[in-house]
C-alpha cells in the first residue's frame, strides 16, 4: 500500500450557478520518502490537489488516503490537527509573519507541535546561522524561503508540501532552495512534494506526476533522480 | 469629478459598509454629543429669553432708600427709548393659613411689566384677592379659594406717622402663578420669621394703602426683541441705565427735599426742646443746691448755739455745784466742830452725871445717915424713957448699956454725917440738894444745846442735800434738752447729706438724660446727614439672582460639551486615518493603474475624500439632530428641578453645527487627506507593486531582557504586534478607555445625585419633622412642649433647637446659611449626624471649643479647620469662632454651635424656635395628619415640615439621571464597538495572509482567535485600566460643572461603578471578540497561497 494514495478524487468550486471541476477524478499514489514534482499548466488542478493533500481544502468526493488514514473523511479540527502534526507547508511567498524574527517564525511552527525538532539547528541546516535574529524584511527572498523550509521541517511533517518555491526567486537562489529541498528529503527521508508548472525540474524527482485539465495524468517514476546541480532550465 | 469614479466611490461604500458606518458612528457620537451639550446653554437661554418677552419682564428697575413716587415714574417715562415703566410695592410679610405661618415676599402686580404666568385659578379681580406661587400651596397644603392672613408692621411714612401697609390682611388665594422675577428657588432672605422667605406672592394694588412705590420696573424700547444673554441687548439696557442713573441726582434731590423739611425741623425741636429741659433742670438743680446748703448753715448754727448753751450750763452747773460743795465741806466743818463740842459737852455730862450720881449716892448716904441717926435718936429716947421707966437697975443699966450702944452708933453716925460733911463742906458744897440741881440743869442746859447745834446742823445738811437735789434737777433737764436739741440737729444734718445725695444723684441723672440725648439728637442729625441724599438703585436683569444662577448654570453645561465630545473626535480621527489608509493601501493597485491612465492626485484622492465626507456629513447630520434634540431637554429637565422655566425651547443652532461639523472633517477628511498624499506621491510603478510589508521591529522589551526572556513565544508575538501597530494601539486604548469612562462617569453621576438625598436625609438628617414653634422656648417650657409632643403615638424622640439664618462675613460671600443650636449637644447625633464625609465612623460632637460647618460650605469660603471665622447672627450680631471640624453634608449649608459657646460669643441666652422630631415609619396620609393635628397647638406651633417633603422632590432628577446614565451607556457601547470592530477589521484585513498562514501552520481556531485576540484583550485591559481613571477624572469634572452652590454631589465614585464600568466595556469587548471569532473562522487558507497584490 502506498504511502499516499488519491483515489478518484473530484473537487468542485460552484460560482453561482457555474460549477467548475477543478480536479476530476484524480488518482496517483506516493511512496514514502520519495521527493515528488507536480508539473502541469496554470489551473491544471495541481495546486488544488495540493491544497487536499494538504489538508487545507476537502475533496468533493473521493478518498485521500495518507498513511492509512482517509483524510477526506476528516471534520474540520481533525484536518487542522493533520496539518499540525503531519504537514510542513512552503509557499511561494514564503509567508513568513514579518513581526517575527527568522527564529521566531520557526519557532511559531514548533511551539503547536508534538515532537518538533529544534528551531536552531534547523536553521543552521538551512544555513541561517547568522541570520537567526533578523526579521523577514531584512533577508533576501531565497534566505526567507530558507526561513519558510525551516518552518516548515521543524515541525518535522510526514510530508513536505511546497507550491511553487522557486516561483519567487531568482535561478540561482531557487536552485538553492531545490537543493534544500531535495537534501532535506534525502538525508531526513522525508516525503517532499513539490508543484511546479516548470516541468525541466523534472528529473530531480523520484516521481513526476503530471497535472492536466484536472487530472493526474501521468505518472512517472524515476529510478536515478539528477541531482539538482546537475539540472539546467 | 468623473461619473466613473464617483460610481466607484459609492461601489466602495457599499463594499466597505461596515467600515463606513463605524466612521459615520463616531462622528455621530462626536458631533451629537458636543452639540447637543453645547446647545443645552443657547437653548436654555433662548427659553429664558422667550420666557421674559412673554412676560415683559424689566429690563430695568430703580429702587430708592427712601423709597420711589409717581413723580419718580413721571420722570424715568421721559428718559429716552424707556417703553413701559410701572412702580410696585414689594415687602417681607408674614403670612399665616390656618394655623401655619409662612415667610412671604409680597408684590403688587404689575399688569404691563413683570407679567404674572397664570398656572391655575385666576387673577384676582378685587383687593380681597391674592395669587400666590404654586409653592405655596403645594408646601402648606392648601388650595386655590383658601382665605390667607397677611401680617406685615406698619411702616412709618414722610410725616413720621405709622401707616398700614396693606388694607386688606385678609384675603383669598383665587390662583396660582409663576413670577419671572423668582425662577430660581431662591426667595432671598429676611428679618422676619426663620429668616428665609418660603414663597411669594402677588396682591393687586388696589390693596396697597402706601403712596409710595419700593420699585419702579422699566422695559426699554427694542430690547424685547434682542437675546436677553446677549451683549447688544446689555448695550441697549446699559443706554438707559446710564440715562436714568443721569436723572437719578435730580430725581433724589426731589425725593430728599420731601424727606428733608419733617426730618429736620423735628430735629430742631428737640434741639430747642433739649436745651428748654437742660435750663429747666438745672435751675431745679441749683434751687435743691442752695436749698441744702441753707439747710447745712442753719444746721450749723443750730449746732453752735447748743454749743454755747451746753457750756454756759456746764458753767453755771460747775459754778452751782462749787458753791454747793463749799457749803457741804462748811457745813461738814460745822459738824466736825460740833461734834468736837458735843464730845466735850457728853465727856463734861458725863463727869457732871458722875458727880451727880456721886452726890446723890452722898446724899443718899448723908440721907440714909441722918435716917438712921433719926431711927437711933428715936430708939435713945425710947430707951431713955424706959430707962427711967426702968425698974430694975439690970433693966436700966441694960437699957443704959443700950442706950450706950446706940449713941456710939449714934456717934458713928454723926462722924460719918459729919465726914460727909465735911467733904462737902471742902466740895464747897453746902446744899447739896441745890447742887445736884444745879449740876442737873446743867446737864439738861447742855443736852439741850447739843440737841439743838445738832438738830440746827441736820437742818443745813437738809438745806445742801435739797439744793443738791434743785441742782442735778435743773442740770438734767437742761442738758436733756440739748441733747434734744442736738439730736434733732443730727437728724437735720442726716437729712441734709441724703439731700446731697439725692442731688448728686439727681445730678447724674440729669448728665447721663442730657447725655443721652444729646447722642440721640447727634444720631438723629447723623442719620439725617445719612440719609441726607436718597439714593437710586437702577439694576438690570443681572442683579437677579434666578436670572443670573440660571444663565450661570446653563454657561457650565456648556463648558461640558469642550470636554465630552474630546474623546469622540480623536478616535474619529484615529479611524480615519486607519481606515482611510488601509483603504488606500488595500487599493494601491487599482490607484496606481488610475494614476497611469491619468487621472490627476485630486481625482483619485476624491474618492477618499467623498468617502470619509459622506460618512462624517451623515454621521453629523444625524448626531446633530440627535443631539440638539435630546441632550438640552435632558440637561433642561435636570435644572427645571430648581428652575422654574417653561420648556426647553429646542432648536437647530447652526453655529453649533457648523463648529461641530467643521470639527469632525477636520478630522476624519483631514485624515483621509493625509493619508492620500502620503500614498500618492509615490510613482505609479511603484503603487502598482504591492507595497512593501511594514517591516517588523524590535520592541522596546526586548531591550529588558529579563523580562523578555521570561515571556512565552506567544505574548512575544503579542508584544510585537502591540508595538508594530501605534496608531491602531493608540485608537484603541483611547476608545475603550473612553467607554470605561463613559460608563465610570455615567454610574458615577448617578451615585453622586443618588447617594445625595438618602445620605442627606437618612444618615446625616435622622429626624421627620420639623416643627417651628410661634415663640422662642426655654428649659421648662420647653420640656413641657417636647413632653407634650411625645405623647403622641407618632412622635418618638424630639429636640429643641434653635435654626437661624447666619452670615459668614468673607470675601463679600452671599451664601444663604442655617445656623443650627441644638439644646442638648448630646442628643444632636440621634437628629442630625455630624461625621467625616471620608469616614463616616469618625462622629463629631459639639463642644464650645468651636463651631461644625459643612462640607461645601468650607470649600466655597475656602474655610478649614483651625480658621477664625466672622459670623453674623440673625440679630445682626457679630462674633468671631473657631471651625473645629467640617462635617459632611449635601444640601444647603450648616454651622452648628453648641448653646454654650452661642451664649458665650453673643452674650445672650439662646433659645429654641424649633423642634426636631423623629416619627414612627409613616405614609404620606398620616404625615398630614400628624401635620393637622400638631398645627392645631396654635399658641406654641407655627408651622410643620417633613423631610419627605424634600425627598420626592428629587425622585424627578433621579429619573432623568437614568436617561443621561443610558445616554451614556449607548455612547459608550457604541465607541467601544465602533473601535474595537475597527481594531478587528484592521487585523483581519491587514493580517489575512499571516492569519491563514498561521492556520495552514495547523493553529487551530481557538489558537488563531487568541493569537489575535490576546492583542485586543491587552489593548482593552489598558483601556479599562486608563479609563477608570478617566471615569474618575470625568465624573469630577462634570460633578464640579454641574454642581449648585447649594448641593454637593457625593464625590465619591462608588466601587460597584467601577465595577460596572469594567463589566459593561468587557460585556462589549466581547461581544466585539465573538464576531472576531467568527470572521477569524471564516478566513480562507487558501488567501495564503495568493501572492501579495
Amino acid at each position: 500500500m502506498a504511502y499516499i494514495e488519491f483515489k478518484n478524487v473530484i473537487k468542485e468550486y460552484k460560482m453561482g450557478e457555474v460549477s467548475i471541476k477543478a480536479l476530476d477524478k484524480t488518482n496517483f499514489q506516493i511512496e514514502k520518502g520519495e521527493l515528488v514534482v507536480i508539473v502541469g499548466p496554470s489551473g491544471a488542478g495541481k495546486t488544488t490537489a495540493l491544497n487536499i493533500l494538504g489538508g487545507m481544502d476537502s475533496v468533493t468526493s473521493g478518498n485521500v488516503l495518507i498513511d492509512n488514514k482517509d483524510i477526506s473523511k476528516f471534520n474540520k479540527k481533525q484536518l487542522t490537527k493533520y496539518r499540525r502534526e503531519d504537514i510542513g507547508f512552503v509557499f511561494q511567498f514564503y509567508n513568513l509573519v514579518q513581526n517575527l524574527t527568522a527564529l521566531e517564525n520557526v519557532e511559531l511552527a514548533t511551539q503547536i507541535c508534538k515532537h518538533p525538532l529544534d528551531p536552531k539547528q534547523i536553521l543552521n541546516k538551512v544555513g541561517l546561522k547568522n541570520r537567526m535574529k533578523n526579521f523577514p524584511s531584512q533577508l533576501s527572498g531565497g534566505e526567507q524561503q530558507r526561513v519558510a523550509i525551516a518552518r516548515a521541517i521543524a515541525k518535522n511533517p510526514k510530508l513536505l508540501l511546497c507550491d511553487e518555491p522557486t516561483g519567487a526567486l531568482d535561478y540561482k537562489t531557487g536552485k538553492q532552495i531545490l537543493k534544500l529541498l531535495q537534501d532535506t528529503c534525502r538525508k531526513e527521508n522525508m516525503t517532499v512534494i513539490i508543484i511546479t508548472h516548470n516541468s525541466a525540474l523534472t528529473p530531480m524527482a523520484d516521481r513526476v506526476i503530471h497535472f492536466k485539465n484536472g487530472t493526474a495524468f501521468n505518472i512517472e517514476k524515476n529510478e536515478n533522480p539528477t541531482p539538482i546541480e546537475q539540472i539546467e532550465w | 469629478m468623473k461619473k466613473a469614479l464617483f460610481k466607484d466611490g459609492i461601489k466602495e461604500i457599499k463594499n466597505s459598509y461596515k467600515r463606513f458606518l463605524s466612521l459615520l458612528l463616531i462622528v455621530l457620537l462626536g458631533v451629537g454629543f458636543f452639540a447637543g451639550i453645547k446647545a443645552a446653554s443657547p437653548d436654555m437661554k433662548k427659553t429664558l429669553d422667550q420666557y421674559f418677552d412673554e412676560l415683559s419682564v424689566m429690563d430695568l428697575q430703580v429702587i430708592s432708600t427712601m423709597g420711589l413716587t409717581d413723580e419718580d415714574i413721571d420722570s424715568i417715562k421721559n428718559v429716552s427709548n424707556v417703553d413701559i415703566v410701572q412702580g410696585s410695592y414689594q415687602t417681607d410679610a408674614l403670612v399665616s393659613i390656618e394655623e401655619e405661618e409662612v415667610v412671604v415676599k409680597l408684590e403688587t402686580i404689575t399688569d404691563d411689566i413683570n407679567k404674572l404666568k397664570l398656572i391655575d385659578g385666576r387673577m384676582p379681580t378685587n383687593k380681597k384677592e391674592c395669587v400666590v406661587e404654586s409653592n405655596f400651596l403645594l408646601g402648606t397644603n392648601h388650595k386655590i379659594g383658601d382665605k390667607i392672613e397677611i401680617k406685615i408692621d406698619d411702616i412709618t411714612n414722610e410725616e413720621g406717622e405709622k401707616q398700614k401697609v396693606l388694607k386688606n390682611y385678609e384675603v383669598t388665594i383665587v390662583g396660582t402663578v409663576d413670577s419671572p422675577l423668582y425662577i430660581s428657588t431662591d426667595r432671598g432672605s429676611t428679618k422676619l420669621g426663620s429668616g428665609i422667605i418660603d414663597y411669594y406672592i402677588y396682591v393687586p394694588k388696589e390693596n396697597i394703602n402706601v403712596e409710595m412705590y419700593t420699585n419702579i420696573y422699566l422695559t426699554v424700547s427694542g430690547a424685547k426683541d434682542l437675546h436677553t444673554c446677549e451683549d447688544e441687548y446689555k448695550e441697549s439696557v446699559d443706554a438707559v441705565q446710564d440715562a436714568l442713573e443721569g436723572i437719578a441726582e435730580e430725581r433724589q434731590e426731589a425725593r430728599y427735599n420731601q424727606f428733608w423739611g419733617s426730618a429736620n425741623e423735628k430735629i430742631i425741636d428737640a434741639e430747642k426742646e433739649l436745651e428748654e429741659e437742660k435750663s429747666k433742670a438745672e435751675k431745679e438743680l441749683e434751687d435743691a443746691e442752695k436749698e441744702l446748703n441753707d439747710a447745712e448753715k442753719q444746721i450749723e448754727d443750730g449746732k453752735a448755739e447748743i454749743a454755747a448753751n451746753r457750756s454756759e450750763a456746764n458753767a453755771k452747773f460747775n459754778s452751782a455745784e462749787k458753791e454747793l460743795e463749799d457749803a457741804e465741806a462748811e457745813l461738814s466743818k460745822k459738824e466736825e466742830e460740833f461734834n468736837t463740842t458735843k464730845k466735850q459737852v457728853q465727856t463734861q455730862i458725863k463727869e457732871y452725871e458722875a458727880n451727880l450720881s456721886t452726890l446723890k449716892q452722898t446724899e443718899k448716904q448723908l440721907n440714909n445717915a441722918n435716917k438712921n441717926l433719926n431711927v437711933l435718936n428715936n430708939q435713945i429716947q425710947e430707951l431713955n424713957n424706959a430707962l427711967e421707966n426702968a425698974e430694975s437697975e439690970d433693966e436700966k443699966n441694960k437699957i443704959q448699956e443700950q442706950i450706950d450702944e446706940l449713941n456710939v452708933e449714934k456717934q458713928k453716925i454723926q462722924i460719918t454725917i459729919s465726914i460727909i460733911e465735911s467733904e462737902l463742906q471742902k466740895q464747897g458744897i453746902t446744899n447739896i440738894k441745890e447742887t445736884i440741881k444745879t449740876i442737873q440743869d446743867g446737864i439738861n442746859k447742855a443736852n439741850e444745846e447739843l440737841e439743838e447745834g445738832s438738830k440746827q446742823l441736820e437742818e443745813a445738811r437738809e438745806q445742801i442735800n435739797e439744793n443738791k437735789e434743785n441742782l442735778n434737777d435743773t442740770k438734767n433737764s437742761t442738758y436733756y434738752q440739748l441733747n434734744i436739741a442736738e439730736n434733732k440737729l443730727l437728724d437735720s444734718e442726716k437729712e441734709l447729706e441724703e439731700g446731697k445725695k439725692e442731688l448728686e444723684d439727681a445730678r447724674k441723672e440729669y448728665n447721663e438724660k442730657i447725655e443721652e440725648a444729646e447722642q440721640k439728637l447727634l444720631d438723629a442729625k447723623e442719620d439725617l446727614k445719612e440719609i441726607q441724599r436718597p439714593e437710586w438703585y437702577v439694576l438690570d436683569r443681572e442683579q437677579n439672582v434666578g436670572y443670573v444662577s440660571y444663565v450661570q448654570d446653563t454657561d457650565r453645561v456648556a463648558s461640558l460639551a469642550e470636554v465630552f465630545p474630546i474623546v469622540f473626535f480623536l478616535v474619529a480621527a484615529l479611524i480615519s486615518l486607519t481606515s482611510m489608509a488601509r483603504m488606500v493601501e488595500e487599493q494601491r493597485v487599482q490607484i496606481g493603474t488610475l494614476k497611469a491612465l491619468g487621472y490627476s492626485k485630486r481625482q483619485i484622492s476624491a474618492k477618499y475624500i467623498i468617502y470619509a465626507s459622506l460618512a462624517t456629513i451623515l454621521g453629523g447630520g444625524i448626531g446633530l439632530i440627535i443631539g440638539f434634540n435630546l441632550l438640552p431637554k435632558i440637561v433642561a429637565d435636570m435644572y427645571s428641578m430648581v428652575y422654574s422655566v417653561p420648556t426647553v425651547i429646542l432648536e437647530f443652532n447652526f453655529d453649533i453645527a457648523l463648529m461641530g461639523m467643521s470639527a469632525a472633517i477636520l478630522c476624519t477628511v483631514g485624515a483621509t487627506i493625509y493619508t492620500c498624499i502620503k500614498e500618492l506621491r509615490h510613482n505609479p510603478a511603484t503603487l502598482m507593486r504591492p507595497k512593501a510589508p511594514k517591516p517588523g521591529k524590535r520592541v522596546i522589551l526586548e531591550k529588558i531582557p529579563f523580562i523578555w526572556k521570561n515571556l512565552k513565544f506567544t505574548s512575544k508575538v503579542t508584544a510585537r504586534n502591540l508595538f508594530r501597530y501605534k496608531k491602531r494601539f493608540l485608537m484603541t486604548i483611547i476608545g475603550v478607555c473612553g467607554c470605561t469612562a463613559l460608563i465610570v462617569a455615567g454610574f458615577g453621576l448617578r451615585d453622586a445625585i443618588a447617594n445625595m438625598i438618602p445620605n442627606q436625609f437618612g444618615e446625616i438628617d435622622k429626624y421627620n419633622i420639623n416643627i417651628s414653634l410661634k415663640e422662642d422656648k426655654y428649659e421648662e417650657e420647653l420640656e413641657k412642649l417636647e413632653t407634650e409632643l411625645l405623647e403622641k403615638d407618632e412622635i418618638t424622640e424630639t429636640l429643641g433647637t434653635n435654626i437661624q439664618s447666619i452670615k459668614i462675613i468673607k470675601n463679600d460671600n452671599n451664601q444663604n446659611i442655617q445656623l443650627i443650636v441644638p439644646s442638648d449637644v448630646n442628643k444632636l447625633e440621634e437628629f442630625i449626624s455630624l461625621r467625616n464625609r471620608k469616614n463616616i465612623e469618625e462622629k463629631y460632637v459639639l463642644d464650645n471649643s468651636g463651631i461644625i460647618i459643612s462640607e461645601k460650605l468650607a470649600n466655597l469660603l475656602d474655610i478649614k479647620i483651625g480658621d477664625i471665622i466672622t459670623i453674623e447672627n440673625s440679630d445682626g450680631d457679630r462674633a468671631d469662632v473657631n471651625v473645629s471640624k467640617i462635617t459632611e453634608n449635601y444640601l444647603m449649608h450648616y454651622i452648628y454651635m453648641s448653646p454654650e459657646l452661642y451664649n458665650e460669643i453673643f452674650d445672650t441666652r439662646i433659645e429654641s424656635n424649633v423642634i426636631l422630631a423623629k416619627t414612627i415609619e409613616l405614609s404620606k396620609e398620616d404625615e398630614n395628619k400628624l401635620g393637622k393635628e400638631l398645627l392645631k397647638d396654635t399658641d406654641n406651633i407655627s408651622g410643620v415640615s417633613f423631610t419627605s417633603a424634600s425627598e420626592d422632590m428629587f425622585t424627578t432628577v433621579m429619573d432623568n439621571m437614568d436617561t443621561v446614565v443610558w445616554i451614556l451607556i449607548i455612547a459608550a457601547g457604541l465607541l467601544a464597538l465602533v473601535v474595537l470592530y475597527n481594531l478587528l477589521n484592521a487585523n483581519i484585513s491587514e493580517r489575512i495572509r499571516e492569519l491563514a498562514t498561521i492556520k495552514v501552520l495547523g493553529f487551530y481556531d481557538r489558537e488563531v482567535y487568541s493569537y489575535i485576540a490576546r492583542e485586543t484583550i491587552i489593548l482593552t485591559i489598558i483601556g479599562i485600566i486608563i479609563g477608570l481613571l478617566g471615569g474618575y477624572f470625568l465624573t469630577m469634572y462634570i460633578l464640579k460643572t454641574c454642581e449648585l452652590d447649594i448641593t454637593m454631589f457625593d464625590p465619591e465614585v462608588k466601587l460597584l461603578s467601577y465595577i460596572l464600568g469594567i463589566v459593561i466595556t468587557v460585556f462589549f469587548a466581547i461581544i466585539v471578540n465573538i464576531v472576531t471569532y467568527f470572521s477569524l473562522k471564516k478566513i480562507d487558507m487558501i488567501e495564503s497561497l495568493k501572492s501579495v497584490e
